[in-house]
């Protein structure tokens, strides 16, 4: 055909029908997903709605409200002080 | 003295509010206390539209330069810092349709379009951009308690964004008014209606409904059951529990399309599966599992069997309750955006096993888990069918072609997360996991079962969905 149609609904692989096939292709496709999935959550942009970066935003905030976070940083205030003026 | 409240509302070239307090039946000194806060939140008195006509939103914003209105319920009080809160918020995502936020010492869902249907839970101040309310055409006729939720349902539909903030808006929120039963009911059926929905809604108390969706079509279920064929204990008599789930299936359901795809292990007593043959019949397919032990390659060997356009994943320790939970399922599970459907699950002394997955900082977990039928979350959603983060493949339907586009289980997940990594690659798809209180099931699931979980299944799991897995974005009980 002079478009191409046919080559390119021939290049296409046929959904499989085999159960066995059926299998394969269920766990390659969730193996392509896993990956793109861990690509994602290593890049720098966000899968995050606007509304979850706040509120992970908001919680990060909370948590460095908290009596646990400022005792924290008190606690590990010498260290923190010593690996700046000791460079490795 | 440093001033408590900004004298000067935040200015913003692209956010420009005008506030519209709804009176409602309010008492005056409740328009007085909100009005007072808006003007100590800094907004300019000429932007506030004080007396509020009976009709909409009046004509002469249309012909203003604001960009935005705040409504606002008498009563309630602007936080001090709540206009420099939404400025950044529309600021940073401008393509916001609708601003709502939590309040104090209450923490609201994520945007959930199935729970706002029956449950009006954004609050008491909310920020509406006035080109998307003309683009639904809402507010025109109204802007009191009743329109404002039909405007919020209105840009769902039509896909608009919505932004919730985190930081409440209010120092102080009164509970809704009481809302006319007969105008919530005549305002839900419209906007069904109008998303193409049959539904019975029954009215509720503080003005919520419980609504009951129907599906004109009757696909073919194929309800998929891994299952090895071992009997246990349930209220003091010993079962083989894979032939009393099927029974239960049989003899409690309403829904007659359905067949069963029972994957049996090679050491599934021979009785087992005559005794499945015998309830079943025709509509039983037994698919042998010779390989070691693995849930998800299990069902995807299950699902591939399958004939249904849906299928139901069902653990083989379960027990119907409600009659119609197909129906309940399979009528959430063809509406538009909807991907994967749960159900609550019932542990053997009738509490609660399962309402939805939990997950927070990073470990998943179940909402209100041990919780009995009368405790109810601090906005009462626990009633209503709702958006969640994901939802247990004990009991859950979708179609056969999500399933299979998403891969199916992950064959990497054989013993737990992998219902959790199934809700999430249905999420990855754009569709939403919901679940429904009116199907509801006994899940025999010991409260104090030992679930092996290595650390590989759950680094696999954060490894593709750790930042989804931080907050959640659904669940507002205890714990969260």
């Amino acid at each position: 055909m002079a478009d191409g149609t046919s080559e390119r609904a021939a290049e296409r692989p046929e959904p499989a029908t085999d159960p066995e096939l059926l299998e394969r292709e269920m766990m390659l496709v969730d193996q392509v997903i896993g990956l793109e999935a861990r690509i994602a959550e290593l890049s720098a942009g966000t899968r995050l709605t606007p509304s979850e970066q706040l509120g992970v935003e908001h919680q990060i905030a909370e948590m460095r409200r908290s009596v646990e976070w400022r005792a924290g940083r008190l606690i590990t205030l010498p260290a923190r002080v010593l690996r700046r003026v000791w460079p490795r | 003295m440093t001033p408590a409240v900004p004298a000067q509302a935040p200015s913003s070239a692209t956010v420009r509010l005008a506030v519209a307090i709804d009176r409602a039946d309010a008492s005056t000194a409740d328009v007085e206390r909100s009005s007072a806060s808006i003007a100590a939140a800094g907004v300019e008195p000429r932007h506030v539209i004080a007396h509020l006509p009976s009709g909409g939103v009046p004509a002469a914003l249309d012909a203003s330069d604001r960009t935005h209105l705040l409504w606002i319920r008498a009563g309630a009080e602007l936080a001090p810092t709540a206009i420099a809160d939404i400025v950044a918020g529309l600021e940073r995502f401008p393509r916001s349709a609708l601003v709502y936020a939590d309040a104090p010492a209450l923490r609201r869902p994520d945007f959930s379009p199935l729970l706002l249907r029956s449950l009006d839970y954004l609050g008491a101040v909310r920020v509406f951009d006035l080109q998307s309310l003309r683009s639904v055409d809402a507010l025109a006729e109204g802007v009191g308690a009743l329109e404002v939720w039909e405007a919020g349902l209105r840009l769902a539909r039509a896909g608009a964004e919505v932004l919730h903030l985190s930081e409440p808006l209010t120092s102080r929120e009164p509970r809704p008014g009481p809302t006319d039963a007969a105008s919530v009911v005549a305002m839900l059926a419209g906007e069904l209606s109008a998303c193409g929905l049959d539904a019975m809604i029954e009215p509720g108390p503080g003005g919520a409904a419980s609504i009951e969706y129907h599906s004109s079509r009757r696909p073919k279920v194929s309800i998929v059951i891994p299952t090895r064929g071992s009997s246990a204990e349930v209220w003091g008599r010993s079962r083989v529990l894979v032939v009393e789930a099927v029974r239960s299936v049989i003899e409690r359901s309403t829904y007659t399309e359905i067949e069963f795809v029972v994957v049996a292990d090679a050491d599934t007593p021979p009785g087992v599966l005559e005794d499945l043959a015998v309830l079943a019949g025709e509509r039983l397919t037994i698919v042998p599992w010779t390989a070691p032990f693995n849930f998800s390659a299990k069902m995807n060997r299950g699902a591939v069997h399958a004939t249904g356009e849906y299928l139901l994943l069902l653990n083989d320790d379960v027990e119907v309750i409600a009659a119609d939970w197909i129906e309940r399922m399979l009528a959430l599970a063809v509406q538009r955006g909807i991907g994967l459907v749960g159900a609550h699950l019932y542990f053997e002394d009738g509490t609660l096993q399962h309402a939805g997955h939990v997950y927070r900082r990073g470990e998943p977990t179940h909402a209100a888990i041990g919780w009995s039928d009368d405790r109810s979350d601090p906005i009462g959603s626990i009633r209503f069918d709702r958006e969640v983060s994901g939802a247990t493949a004990a009991c859950a339907m979708l179609s056969a072609e999500t399933y299979r586009a998403v891969g199916g289980m992950s064959t990497l997940l054989p013993g737990n997360y992998n219902d959790v990594d199934l809700c999430m690659k249905v999420r990855a798809r754009g569709l939403r996991t919901v679940v429904t209180p009116g199907a509801r099931l006994h899940h025999f699931e010991s409260k104090t079962r030992d679930a092996t979980v290595t650390d590989v299944e759950l680094d696999i799991v954060r490894g593709r969905w750790g930042a989804w897995l931080e907050r959640e974005a659904f669940w507002t009980g205890e714990g969260v």
